[in-house]
C-alpha cells in the first residue's frame, strides 16, 4: 500500500483541488453510479471538477463506512469560488461514469492540478482499501473536501426506487465537517448539498415565443409545454426498500456483506473508535409504496363554428333565433354553447317527468294496480300515434315503451314497466315537443315545395320562359320522362327522349323514364294538357306547333271545393304569389269565402289562407306597402290584411283544410249607417294620392264610389254617388249600380266606373257632382273596365253583351266592338297584357279563353282555348248526398278509409274537389255529366309570360304563352319599366292600330 | 301536434311517389315514421349522421352560415332532409315508374 501522499496538503496545493473523489473501491465506485442515478451524479461530477481556489486549509479526513465498507460516493468540497468551472460541468452532468470521472478531472480548468488530484484520488481509493484505520484517516484528510459531499451517496432524484441505505457514512477530521458544512451557503452559484439535500440540475425547458416584434398588436402567445428533467428539492431516502424491488438482491448481498464486516470488526484490529460530528442524514422509518399515477389522454376538436357559437353565446343581447347556430344545434356537441339551454331543458323536462312518474306511481299504489300507469301512457301515446290514417304506428321506443299492460301482468313486470315509463315519458316529452315546435311547421312547407319543386321545375321552366324551355331541350325532354312526372309529355314526346337519351351516356336512365301509353293522358289526375285549342287559320298565332295557350298547372285543392273564383291580383311585392278570392256572385249560393295566397313554389295548396264568413268579391295588392291587400266582400264590407302576419288558426271550411291563416284584419270598414257599402263591394283599387299616401277605391252595387283612407284606421270620404245616365224616366233607383272601375295609368284623379246599365263614366276624384264623360255602347252590364298600362287615353271593358269593347277616352263611342261570332255567352273579364301594348285577352261564361292582338287581328282572337270540361258539381253533390245516404243504410260496403292506398287517397281527395276522377273509379260509376266552367276572371303576371284564368269551379288555370307571342314577350318589357321616349312611341302605336283597325271596320 | 302540422304531414304523404316520412330527434331516435321499423331504424341512423357532417361542412366554410335543406338523389329514390334545431324531417320519395 502506497504511503499516503504528502502532496495532499492542502497548502501544497494552492490552487489546486480541495476535493478528490473518494472510492474504497473499484467496485464501490461503480456501485456509486448504481445508486446515484440522474442528479446525484453530476453532483459527484461537480465536485470532482470543483477548483477549490479558497487556499484554506480544507483538510479532512473521511472515513466512510458503508456496510460493505466502501465508500461509494463522490463528494465536493462546497467552497468553490470559480463559478465558471461549476457551470461548465452542469452540461455535463449526465453518464457519470469512472472515466468520465478521470475525464472529467482532467477536462478541469487546473489540469495540471487535476490530473494530480484525479491522481491522489485514485491514490486514496487505494488507501481506502486498505482496511488500516490510520492510513486511510489521514489519506482521508487529504480528501477531506470530499467529506462534505459524502453524504448523498445514495441519493436518487430520478430513480424511483428508494435505496436502502444502511450505510453510515462517517466523517472523521472536524475541520473538514466544518468547511463543508460551512461551504455551501458562501457559494452562491454552486449547487447546494446540504444535509443530503439536493438541489436537481434539471433545467426547465419551457419554451416560450413571445412575438416581441409584432408591438402592439396582440400576437398570439405559443405555450408548448414539454417534459422536463425532473428537478428534485428535497430527497430523503428510505430505510426500506420494496421487496419486489429490481435492487433487493444487491442489497441483500450488501447487508450480508455488512454484516460479515461487523462480525469481523469486533475481532479485528483494523477498526477503530472516532468521534467525529457529521450531519446526519435523516432517514425515512416508512416507506410508502404506491399505485402510479393514472394518466389519461383527452382530445377536443374545436371547429371555427363551435369557437362561433361560443363565442355568440357569450355576447349578450343577441338575438338567437337569428343565429344560425340556434337553428343548426342538432348539430352542435354536447358542451357547445346552446347546450346549456338544452340541458336546462332537459332538467325541466327530467323534474317534470320525475313529478308525473312519481304521481302516477302514488295513485297507481293507492289502487293497488298499476294498470293505470300504461293506460294513462297509453292514452298519451295513442293521442299522437301517426299523423294520419296512412300513417303507420309510431316509432319503436314509444311503441315499445308504452304498449299496454295486459291485466294479468305480474307485479314485478309492473314496476319494470314504470322504470321504462319514465324514460318513454320523457322521450315522449321530447317529442311533443318538437312535433308542436314552431319549425315543424315550416319545415313541412319547405318540404312540401321541394316535393313540388320536383315534380313542377320543367313546367317552371317554361313559366318563367327559361330558354331551355322555349323550345323544349331534348335535355329538359329527358329530364321530363325522368321525372316523377310525364304528364305533360305525350307518348310521342317520351318517344323523342327516349331517341334523344339512347344515344346519351344516362341510357340507364331511359329505361326508367319508359313512355306511358297514351291514355294515360286522359286518366291524368291533373289532366292538364288536355284542354282542346282553336286558333286562327291566318297564321298570326301559330308557329311550328307551338301552343299559343300552354296550360302548365291549376291550383286547386280541398278548400276551393264548390267554390268560385271571384276575383285574383298578382302581389306587387312578390309577383310569384297570386292572391284569389273565392265567393259566389248570386246572393242565394253564398256560403263563405276566402283568399287563398297561391305560390308558385307550390301550385297545389296555398302558403297563406285568409277566411271569411261572406263572400270575398274584390282584391287588391297595396303596391306601396306590398303585403298589404284588401278585400272587398258580398255584404260591403271592405278588409285590409297584413300578409306577413301569420296566425295558425285552424280553419273550419269544409272541415278539411287547414294551413297557415293570416290572423285578424289589420284593417276592417266599420258597419256605420251610410259608411260602408250597402252592396256587394264589386272592385277595389289601391291608387297613390302622392304625398296624401296610398288610398283605397271601393265600387259597389250600391252606386256609390268610396275612398279609403288608411290613415286613421279605415277612414271613408265618398267620391262619387252614381247616377243614371241618359233616359232615367221609369226607374226605380236614381242611382247606377257600378260594378267596376280602373285608374289611367298616370293618373290618380280620374277614374273609369262601368255600371250595371251598361254606361261607362269617367269621374274626377274631386269633383263629385257629374261625370267628366260618359261612354255608351254596352247594352248589358260593365263587367270590367281595363285601362292599358301603356296609354292613359285606352282602355277596355267587358261586358254581359258577349263583346269586348275599346275605347278612347275621348270618344264617346267604342273604338273596336270585339266579338266571336259563336260567342254566346258573357264575357266576365278582360285585362291588358302588360308587356305587348296592343294584347289582351278575356275570359267569357262558355269556359273559353280568348287572346286578343287588335294589331293583328281585330276580328277574331288570335287564340281561343275552352278549358276542360269538368264534371256537373250539381250532379256530383247530388251523387255524394246518394251515396251517404246509401252507406247510412248499410254497411261502409266497399267505400275504402281515405289515406289507406295512393290511388283511393288521390280519388277521394279529387273526388271532393269536385273536380275530375280518376280513371279506377270511372269503371263503378256512371259519367258524371261533363259541363264546360264557367271562367270568371283573368290576370296577366307581371314578370313572365302568364295568364291566370278562374273559374266558377274553384280552379285558378295557369296559362303560358306560347308561339309568337310569347316570343315577342320574352322581348318586351314591362310597361311600368318604360323610358317616356318608349312609351311615347307605344302609345303612337296603339292609338294607329286602333284607328286603323276602326277605319277598317266601318269600310 | 297542431292540426295545421297534421294536415301538412298527410298532404306530403299523398304526394306521388312518396315513400316515407320521417321524423328523427337529435339523437338519431325517430318520433314519427311512416316505414316499417327496419328502414325506419336505417335511414334515421344514417341520415342523421350524414346531415351532421354537411351541417358541419356548411358551417365550416361560413359559421354564420346554417344548412337548411339537404337532397339526395339517387337513381331508386330523392331522400331530402329538413333540418332543425332538435330534429331532422325526412321524406323518401321514389322515382315514379311505369
Amino acid at each position: 500500500m502506497p504511503p499516503p501522499a504528502a502532496g495532499m496538503d492542502s497548502k501544497s496545493r494552492a490552487r489546486g483541488s480541495a476535493s478528490g473523489v473518494a472510492s474504497s473501491k473499484n467496485r464501490s465506485s461503480a456501485t456509486g453510479i448504481r445508486s446515484t442515478g440522474g442528479a446525484a451524479r453530476h453532483s459527484s461530477g461537480a465536485a470532482r471538477l470543483s477548483g477549490g481556489a479558497s487556499g484554506t486549509r480544507t483538510r479532512g479526513t473521511r472515513h466512510s463506512r458503508s456496510k460493505n465498507g466502501a465508500t461509494h460516493a463522490s463528494g465536493y468540497r462546497g467552497d468553490g469560488r470559480k463559478p465558471p468551472v461549476y457551470l461548465q460541468v452542469d452540461g455535463e452532468r449526465r453518464n457519470v461514469t469512472p472515466k468520465s470521472l478521470l475525464r472529467g478531472s482532467t477536462a478541469a480548468p487546473a489540469p495540471g492540478d487535476g490530473n494530480s488530484a484525479a491522481k491522489s484520488a485514485l491514490q486514496q481509493t487505494e488507501e481506502n482499501a486498505n482496511p488500516n484505520p490510520t492510513a486511510s484517516s489521514s489519506s482521508a484528510a487529504a480528501a477531506g473536501a470530499a467529506a462534505g459531499a459524502a453524504a448523498p451517496p445514495t441519493a436518487d432524484a430520478n430513480s424511483g426506487n428508494m435505496r436502502m441505505a444502511k450505510s453510515h457514512a462517517e466523517v472523521i477530521g472536524r475541520r473538514a465537517s466544518i468547511s463543508a458544512a460551512a461551504g455551501p451557503p458562501t457559494t452562491s452559484q454552486s449547487h447546494k448539498n446540504m444535509g443530503g439535500m439536493h438541489r436537481g440540475m434539471s433545467r426547465l425547458h419551457t419554451q416560450r415565443e413571445l412575438l416581441k416584434e409584432t408591438g402592439p398588436k396582440l400576437a398570439p402567445l405559443e405555450v408548448t409545454l414539454s417534459e422536463t428533467a425532473t428537478a428534485t428539492l428535497l430527497h430523503i431516502p428510505s430505510m426500506w426498500e420494496a421487496s419486489d424491488s429490481p435492487n433487493v438482491g444487491v442489497l441483500r448481498e450488501d447487508n450480508a456483506r455488512y454484516e460479515e464486516l461487523l462480525q469481523r470488526r469486533a475481532t479485528s484490529d483494523n477498526f477503530g473508535e472516532r468521534h467525529t460530528q457529521t450531519l446526519t442524514l435523516a432517514r425515512k422509518e416508512k416507506a410508502v409504496s404506491c399505485e402510479p399515477v393514472p394518466k389519461r389522454e383527452v382530445a377536443t376538436m374545436a371547429t371555427t363554428w363551435d369557437i362561433h357559437d361560443a363565442q355568440m353565446a357569450a355576447m349578450p343581447g343577441i338575438n338567437r333565433d337569428d343565429d344560425p347556430s340556434r337553428r343548426m344545434s342538432i348539430f352542435g356537441r354536447k358542451g357547445s354553447s346552446n347546450v346549456t339551454q338544452g340541458s336546462i331543458q332537459v332538467e325541466d323536462r327530467a323534474s317534470e317527468v320525475d313529478i308525473e312518474v312519481g304521481r302516477t306511481v302514488a295513485t297507481t299504489l293507492a289502487t293497488g294496480c298499476l294498470l293505470d300507469v300504461s293506460e294513462a301512457t297509453t292514452q298519451t301515446s295513442t293521442k299522437d300515434a301517426g299523423v294520419g290514417p296512412g300513417v303507420g304506428a309510431p316509432a319503436a321506443p314509444q311503441g315499445g315503451a308504452s304498449a299496454p299492460l295486459p291485466a294479468t301482468t305480474e307485479m314485478e313486470t309492473q314496476t319494470d314497466g314504470v322504470a321504462l315509463d319514465a324514460d318513454a315519458l320523457m322521450f315522449q316529452r321530447m317529442s311533443e315537443d318538437v312535433l308542436h315546435s314552431e319549425g315543424l311547421s315550416s319545415r313541412l312547407l319547405l318540404m312540401e315545395r321541394s316535393l313540388q319543386q320536383g315534380r313542377y321545375h320543367g313546367r317552371h321552366l317554361e313559366y318563367r320562359n327559361h330558354p331551355s324551355a322555349n323550345p323544349k331541350s331534348a335535355l329538359e325532354r329527358l329530364a321530363e320522362s325522368m321525372s316523377l312526372d310525364d304528364e305533360l309529355g305525350s307518348a310521342g314526346e317520351a318517344e323523342l327522349a327516349r331517341s334523344v337519351s339512347s344515344s346519351n351516356v344516362m341510357d340507364d336512365f331511359d329505361s326508367m323514364g319508359s313512355p306511358k301509353p297514351a291514355g294515360d293522358d286522359a286518366s291524368n289526375m291533373e289532366g292538364s294538357a288536355a284542354a282542346t285549342e282553336k286558333t286562327d287559320g291566318d297564321g298570326a298565332g301559330t308557329s311550328s306547333g307551338a301552343k299559343m295557350l300552354d296550360m302548365l298547372w291549376k291550383h286547386e285543392c280541398v278548400l276551393t271545393s264548390n267554390r268560385s273564383v271571384s276575383c285574383m291580383a298578382y302581389s306587387k311585392g312578390n309577383p310569384d304569389v297570386l292572391a284569389v278570392g273565392y265567393g259566389e256572385f248570386y246572393f242565394d249560393d253564398q256560403n263563405g269565402g276566402a283568399v287563398l295566397f297561391w305560390s308558385l313554389r307550390n301550385p297545389e295548396f296555398p302558403e297563406r289562407i285568409i277566411e271569411v264568413d261572406v263572400g270575398v268579391t274584390a282584391i287588391d295588392f297595396s303596391s306601396r306597402n306590398p303585403s298589404y291587400v284588401a278585400i272587398g266582400l258580398y255584404n260591403g264590407a271592405i278588409q285590409v290584411y297584413d300578409t306577413r302576419s301569420k296566425a295558425e288558426v285552424p280553419m273550419t271550411m269544409s272541415g278539411m283544410g287547414c294551413g297557415l291563416s293570416l290572423g285578424a284584419p289589420v284593417l276592417e270598414s266599420q258597419a256605420v249607417e251610410g259608411q260602408q257599402h250597402m252592396e256587394p263591394v264589386w272592385q277595389l283599387k289601391w291608387t297613390d294620392r302622392g304625398e296624401r299616401g296610398e288610398v283605397l277605391v271601393s265600387i259597389s252595387t250600391d252606386g256609390r264610389v268610396l275612398e279609403w283612407s288608411l290613415k286613421k284606421g279605415l277612414s271613408v270620404s265618398p267620391l262619387m254617388e252614381l247616377k243614371r245616365y241618359g233616359d232615367t224616366e221609369g226607374v226605380i233607383s236614381r242611382t247606377a249600380s257600378g260594378l267596376c272601375l280602373d285608374f289611367p295609368r298616370d293618373d290618380a284623379s280620374i277614374y273609369f266606373a262601368g255600371t250595371e246599365d251598361g254606361h261607362i263614366h269617367k269621374c274626377s276624384c274631386s269633383y263629385n257632382e257629374a261625370y267628366l264623360e260618359s261612354y255608351t255602347g254596352h247594352e248589358g252590364p260593365v263587367y270590367r273596365i281595363a285601362t292599358s298600362p301603356f296609354d292613359a287615353n285606352t282602355f277596355l271593358s267587358c261586358s254581359a253583351d258577349w263583346t269586348v269593347k275599346i275605347w278612347h277616352d275621348r270618344r264617346s263611342t267604342h273604338v273596336i266592338n270585339f266579338h266571336t261570332v259563336n260567342l254566346s255567352e258573357v264575357v266576365n273579364d278582360v285585362a291588358w297584357s302588360p308587356f305587348l301594348p296592343c294584347l289582351f285577352a278575356s275570359v267569357t261564361g262558355d269556359g273559353r279563353v280568348e287572346v286578343w292582338d287588335f294589331e293583328a287581328s281585330p276580328h277574331d282572337p288570335i287564340s281561343t282555348l275552352y278549358v276542360d270540361s269538368v264534371p256537373d258539381p250539381a250532379w256530383l253533390k247530388k251523387q255524394e248526398e246518394e251515396k251517404l245516404k246509401a252507406s247510412h243504410i248499410g254497411a261502409n260496403g266497399d267505400r275504402s278509409l281515405p289515406g289507406t292506398r295512393q290511388t283511393n287517397r288521390t280519388a277521394t281527395t279529387y273526388d271532393s274537389a269536385g273536380g275530375r276522377r280518376p280513371r279506377t273509379e270511372e269503371g263503378k260509376k256512371e259519367e258524371a255529366p261533363l259541363i264546360k266552367p264557367a271562367l270568371t276572371c283573368l290576370a296577366f303576371s307581371d314578370n313572365a309570360p302568364i295568364l291566370a284564368v278562374g273559374d266558377a269551379h274553384g280552379g285558378v288555370s295557369i296559362f303560358r304563352l306560347g308561339g309568337d307571342v310569347g316570343a315577342s314577350h320574352a322581348k318586351s318589357k314591362h310597361a311600368s319599366v318604360l323610358g317616356e321616349s318608349e312609351l311615347e312611341q307605344v302609345q303612337k302605336r296603339v292609338q294607329r292600330a286602333m284607328f286603323q283597325q276602326e277605319d277598317d271596320g266601318e269600310a | 301536434m297542431s292540426a295545421a302540422v297534421e294536415e301538412t304531414l298527410k298532404r306530403i304523404q299523398s304526394h306521388r311517389g312518396v315513400k316515407g316520412v320521417l321524423i328523427v330527434n337529435s339523437d338519431g331516435v325517430p318520433i314519427r315514421s311512416t316505414l316499417n321499423q327496419e328502414s325506419t331504424d336505417s335511414y334515421a341512423a344514417l341520415l342523421s349522421q350524414l346531415a351532421f357532417k354537411a351541417s358541419s361542412v356548411v358551417r365550416t366554410l361560413d359559421e354564420t352560415d346554417g344548412l337548411t335543406f339537404l337532397r339526395i338523389r339517387s337513381n331508386k329514390e330523392e331522400i331530402m332532409v329538413a333540418p332543425d334545431r332538435d330534429y331532422l324531417l325526412i321524406v323518401i320519395q321514389r322515382h315514379e315508374m311505369n
